[in-house]
C-alpha cells in the first residue's frame, strides 16, 4: 500500500484530506507542521507528501527545502497544497525543490486524480 | 466516486473557535508600538487558516471576511501597513463577528448581516487609508482583491450558459443584460452588430434565460447552451470566477521531472500552457454534500462528550464506591485467615473503584484559564471607556475546577473586576496625584488551599473608605457602629442594595451586585471576604471547593441518626471538662477552648431528635467554623472519617434549613450532610452574638 504523509497546521482539512486518501486506498500519516513532519521522515519512508505552505514553527518550503537534503527523499514527489499560486510563489517553490502544487481549496475527487497522477 | 466532507464541519468549527481565541489572545497581547513579528504572523496564518478551511468546507460566509483580514494583516507583516491600535479594535470586531457567522453555521443562531458588512467595511478601510498614504505600488494589489467575485457576492453558481443574441439593437443588447444579470454573473464574451454572445454563470435553467429573452426577442433567435464545468476532475458547483482568462485546473507540476520516481514520470504531461493560477481566479469549489460514505478516520487526541454522559458515569462510579463499602461493612466480621483471598479481593476492588472514581471525576475538571482568558479583553474595554489604565496579570491559569462551578464562576468574578476597575482602581490623573504609577494593576490568581481552590482579585486602588461605607450604611439603615472592625465594615458591602458609588456608570454602582455575588458563592459551598487598605488597594478572596459531588466528611451519630459534617469545616473536637462549660441564661451554654468561649450548639435541638447525651461533658464537642464564625457542635459520638458522595436533596425533594445534602453510607442507609455555614448562620442571628 501506497504511504502518504499529509502535513498541515489545520486539524480539518488534515482529517479531511488524510479521510479521501484513505478511502481511495493509500495509508496516511499525519503532521501539523514543518517540525513535526522532517521528526516523522526521519523514521518512516513515504511514497509522497502533500504539505502546506503556512505554518507554524516550520513552512513548508523550509520542510521541503529540508527534506531534500535527505538522501531517502531526493526522489520522493512532494506536493505543496497552497493558497498562495503567485508566480513568485512557484518560483519558491521550484527552487525548494517541490514536485508540482495543488490549489488549495480543492475538492476530494481532484485531489485524489492528481496523487493518482504522481503515483499510482 | 464521491466524498461526503460534511462530516468534517464539525471539527472546523471547532478549530475556528480555538483560532478564534487565540487571535483574541494574540491581539490582546501585541505591542502595538513595536509589534513582534511573529505575532503578526500567527495572526495572519490564522486568518487565511479560517479562509482556507471555509473555502474547502464550503462556508463562502466566512471568506467575506477573513479575506480581507488576510489581505490587511499581509501588508502589515510585510511592512507596507503601521500595525495600530485602530487595527487591534477592527481584528476584536472581526473575531465576534466571525465567532457569530460560526454559531449562526452550527447552531442556527442569528446573523446580523449588516454589523458582518459593517465590520468587512472597516477592514477594507483600514487598509485603503494607510496604504493610499504610503506608496502607490500597492494600487494594482488593491484593483486585484477587488476582481474577487467571491468577495464582492459571496454567491456559488452551479451553471455556465452560452447564450447567443441574434443582430439587435445596442439598447435591446443592454436591455437583456441589464435583465440577465439579475439571473446571476454575466460578461459579454464578444459583441459586434450581427451576433452578441453572452456568457452567464447562474443556478437557473436555459429555460429561465429563454423566458427573460423572449420579452425582447423571438425565443427561436436565441441560442442557449450549457458550458460544462472547466475540469473533467470536478462535478462540483463553482464558485464563480468572474475573469477574462481561461479557467485553470488549479494544478500543476514543476518542470523537473528528474524529481519523480521513475514509472511516474511518463505520465506526467507538463504543459507550458498551464499557468499558475493567480489568487483572483482560485477555482474554488464548492463540495456536494452526500449521505452515503465511508466511515470517518477517528479523531485521535480528544473525543467530545456530552456532560450528560460525564455525569452519569460519575453517578454511577459513585454508586460503585457504595457497594464496595457495603461489601467490606459485611465482610468484616469474616475470619481473616480463613478468608483471606475474598478479604484481598475486596481490597483490591476498593482501591480500583476509588481510582476509577478519581479519574471520572477528573474528566469534569477544567483549567482556570477557562474563565480568566475572558477577562484579558474586557480589563482593556472597560478600562478604554472609563480612561484609565490597567494591566490584567493572571497567575494559577492552569488550576483545575470542576466544570459546573467554572461555569458558576464566571459571573461573580465578573462582577468583582468590574467593581475593581470601576470603584478600585483610579484615574491616572489621581494615581499620580497620590504617588502611584499611573498605570494601575489587577491580579487575578488561583491556587490550592486545602480541598479548596482559593481565587483572589487583587487591584493596587483607591481601597474600600471606611468612612463612606458607614454613611451609607447608615444611610440606608443598616445596622452600623463607628467601633465596628474593618472586617465587619467591609461585610457591609455584601448587604442587598448597597453601593457607595456616588454616581452610577455604565460599568457598576448600581448596587444590585456584591450581595449577589456572596449568595451564588455561598451557594456553591464556597466562601468570599475582603481584605482592604485604604489607598494602597483591595484583595478580594473566593474560596471554592474543588468539586460539588464529592466531600471529605465527618460522620457523627446523635440518637439513632448519622450526620455528616464536611472535614473543611471541622476544627477540633473534644470532650469538655465540666468546669469549662458554662450556662448562660436564655442563650445556652458557652465552652471555654483555647482562650476563648465558643457558643454549644446542641444538635439533637436543631433537628429535635432524642439523644444519648444532653449535656457536653458526657458527650462530644466538634468545633466547627465558617465565614470567620466558630460554634461547637454537641454530638453523642464521632464515627468516622470517609469521602461521601453528594447527592442532592434540593433538586429530589425540597430546600431543608440546615442541611446542604444527603448521601447514602456503606450499610445502605441515608445520611444527612450537615450545612455548616447556614447552621452558624441562624444561630449568629438567632442569639445576637
Amino acid at each position: 500500500m501506497k504511504t502518504i504523509l499529509v502535513v498541515d497546521d489545520s486539524r480539518s482539512l488534515r482529517q479531511m484530506v488524510a479521510f479521501c486518501l484513505t478511502s481511495a486506498g493509500y495509508q496516511v500519516s499525519e503532521a501539523a507542521d514543518g517540525v513535526e513532519a522532517l521528526e516523522i521522515t526521519q523514521g518512516q519512508q513515504f511514497d509522497l507528501i502533500l504539505t502546506d505552505q503556512n505554518m507554524p514553527r516550520m513552512d513548508g518550503l523550509a520542510f521541503i527545502e529540508s527534506l531534500r537534503t535527505q538522501t531517502a527523499y531526493q526522489k520522493i514527489p512532494i506536493l505543496m497544497l497552497t493558497t498562495e499560486s503567485s508566480d513568485e510563489m512557484k518560483a519558491k517553490g521550484r527552487a525548494a525543490k517541490a514536485t508540482g502544487w495543488l490549489v488549495k481549496p480543492f475538492d476530494p475527487e481532484k485531489l485524489i486524480a492528481v496523487v493518482k497522477k504522481v503515483i499510482s | 466516486m464521491s466524498m461526503d466532507i460534511s462530516q468534517f464541519s464539525q471539527i472546523f468549527f471547532d478549530e475556528v473557535e480555538e483560532l478564534l481565541d487565540d487571535l483574541e489572545r494574540l491581539v490582546l497581547t501585541v505591542d502595538v508600538e513595536i509589534p513582534d513579528s511573529e505575532d503578526i504572523n500567527s495572526i495572519f496564518r490564522i486568518a487565511h487558516s479560517i479562509k482556507g478551511g471555509a473555502a474547502t468546507f464550503g462556508f463562502s460566509d466566512l471568506i467575506d471576511i477573513t479575506h480581507e483580514l488576510e489581505s490587511m494583516l499581509d501588508k502589515i507583516r510585510h511592512g507596507e501597513l503601521k500595525f495600530t491600535s485602530r487595527h487591534q479594535e477592527i481584528l476584536l470586531q472581526s473575531r465576534d463577528v466571525l465567532k457569530m457567522q460560526i454559531d449562526g453555521l452550527r447552531l442556527n443562531a442569528p446573523v446580523d448581516k449588516e454589523k458582518v458588512a459593517e465590520v468587512r467595511a472597516m477592514v477594507v478601510e483600514a487598509m485603503i487609508d494607510e496604504s493610499a498614504l504610503s506608496s502607490a505600488h500597492q494600487v494594482p494589489d488593491l484593483h486585484n482583491e477587488k476582481n474577487l467575485v467571491v468577495a464582492d457576492s459571496g454567491c456559488t453558481y452551479a451553471r455556465r450558459f452560452q447564450i447567443d443574441l441574434p443582430a439587435m439593437s445596442q439598447i435591446d443588447v443592454e436591455a437583456l443584460i441589464d435583465e440577465l444579470s439579475l439571473l446571476g454573473e454575466l460578461t459579454v464574451s464578444s459583441s459586434n452588430p450581427e451576433k452578441t454572445i453572452l456568457d452567464l454563470w447562474t443556478n437557473d435553467g436555459s429555460l429561465e434565460i429563454l423566458a427573460l429573452c423572449s420579452f425582447i426577442l423571438d425565443p427561436d433567435d436565441v441560442h442557449v447552451s450549457e458550458i460544462s464545468g472547466d475540469s473533467a476532475l470536478s462535478k462540483s458547483a463553482h464558485i464563480v470566477i468572474q475573469s477574462e482568462e481561461p479557467e485553470d485546473s488549479g494544478f500543476g507540476f514543476f518542470d523537473s521531472p528528474s524529481l519523480f520516481v521513475e514509472p511516474i514520470q511518463d505520465e506526467i504531461v507538463v504543459s507550458p500552457d498551464v499557468s499558475l493560477p493567480t489568487p483572483d481566479k482560485l477555482p474554488v469549489k464548492k463540495i456536494s454534500v452526500k449521505a452515503d460514505t465511508v466511515t470517518a478516520v477517528a479523531e485521535s487526541s480528544t473525543v467530545r462528550v456530552s456532560i450528560e454522559k460525564v455525569d452519569q458515569l460519575i453517578n454511577l462510579v459513585g454508586e460503585l464506591v457504595i457497594a464496595h463499602a457495603m461489601i467490606t461493612k459485611r465482610a468484616e466480621g469474616l475470619d481473616p485467615a480463613q478468608y483471606e483471598m475474598l478479604l484481598n479481593g475486596i481490597a483490591q476492588l476498593g482501591q480500583n473503584s476509588r481510582s476509577l472514581q478519581e479519574s471520572a471525576m477528573s474528566m469534569r475538571m477544567m483549567p482556570m484559564d477557562v474563565v480568566f482568558s475572558r477577562f484579558p479583553r474586557m480589563v482593556r474595554e472597560l478600562s478604554g471607556k472609563l480612561g484609565k489604565q490597567i494591566t490584567l496579570e493572571t497567575k494559577g491559569n492552569s488550576i483545575e475546577l470542576d466544570k459546573g462551578l467554572i461555569e458558576k464562576i464566571v459571573d461573580p468574578l465578573t462582577h468583582l473586576i468590574r467593581n475593581s476597575i470601576d470603584h478600585g482602581i483610579e484615574s491616572p490623573d489621581i494615581r499620580a496625584e497620590s504617588g502611584k504609577q499611573k498605570m494601575g494593576c489587577l491580579s487575578l490568581s488561583a491556587a490550592h488551599q486545602g480541598g479548596h481552590v482559593v481565587i483572589k482579585v487583587i487591584d493596587d486602588g483607591a481601597g474600600l473608605n471606611r468612612r463612606r461605607i458607614l454613611q451609607k450604611a447608615g444611610e440606608q439603615g443598616l445596622p452600623v457602629d463607628d467601633d465596628m472592625t474593618d472586617e465587619d465594615i467591609w461585610k457591609l458591602i455584601f448587604a442587598p442594595g448597597f453601593s457607595t458609588a456616588e454616581t452610577v456608570t455604565d460599568v457598576s454602582g448600581r448596587g444590585v451586585g456584591m450581595d449577589v455575588v456572596n449568595r451564588n458563592i455561598t451557594s456553591l459551598g464556597g466562601t468570599i471576604s475582603i481584605h482592604s487598605v485604604e489607598g494602597l488597594g483591595t484583595t478580594t478572596t473566593v474560596s471554592l471547593p474543588l468539586t460539588l459531588a464529592i466531600l471529605d466528611g465527618m460522620s457523627v451519630k446523635v440518637g439513632e441518626e448519622t450526620y455528616i459534617l464536611p472535614l473543611s469545616n471541622i476544627v477540633e473536637s473534644f470532650q469538655p471538662v465540666a468546669t469549662n462549660v458554662k450556662e448562660i441564661s436564655g442563650q445556652g451554654s458557652v465552652v471555654y477552648i483555647r482562650g476563648e468561649y465558643l457558643p454549644i450548639i446542641p444538635v439533637f435541638k436543631v433537628f429535635t431528635i432524642e439523644p444519648i447525651h444532653r449535656h457536653p461533658v458526657t458527650g462530644m464537642l466538634v468545633v466547627i467554623t465558617a465565614d470567620g464564625r466558630k460554634a461547637a457542635l454537641l454530638v453523642d459520638e464521632l464515627v468516622g472519617q470517609q469521602q461521601v458522595v453528594v447527592k442532592n436533596i434540593e433538586s429530589n425533594y425540597r430546600k431543608v434549613s440546615n442541611i446542604s445534602g444527603a448521601t447514602i453510607m456503606a450499610d445502605g442507609s441515608v445520611s444527612l450532610i450537615i450545612d455548616v455555614n447556614g447552621l452558624l448562620r441562624e444561630h449568629h442571628t438567632k442569639t445576637g452574638s
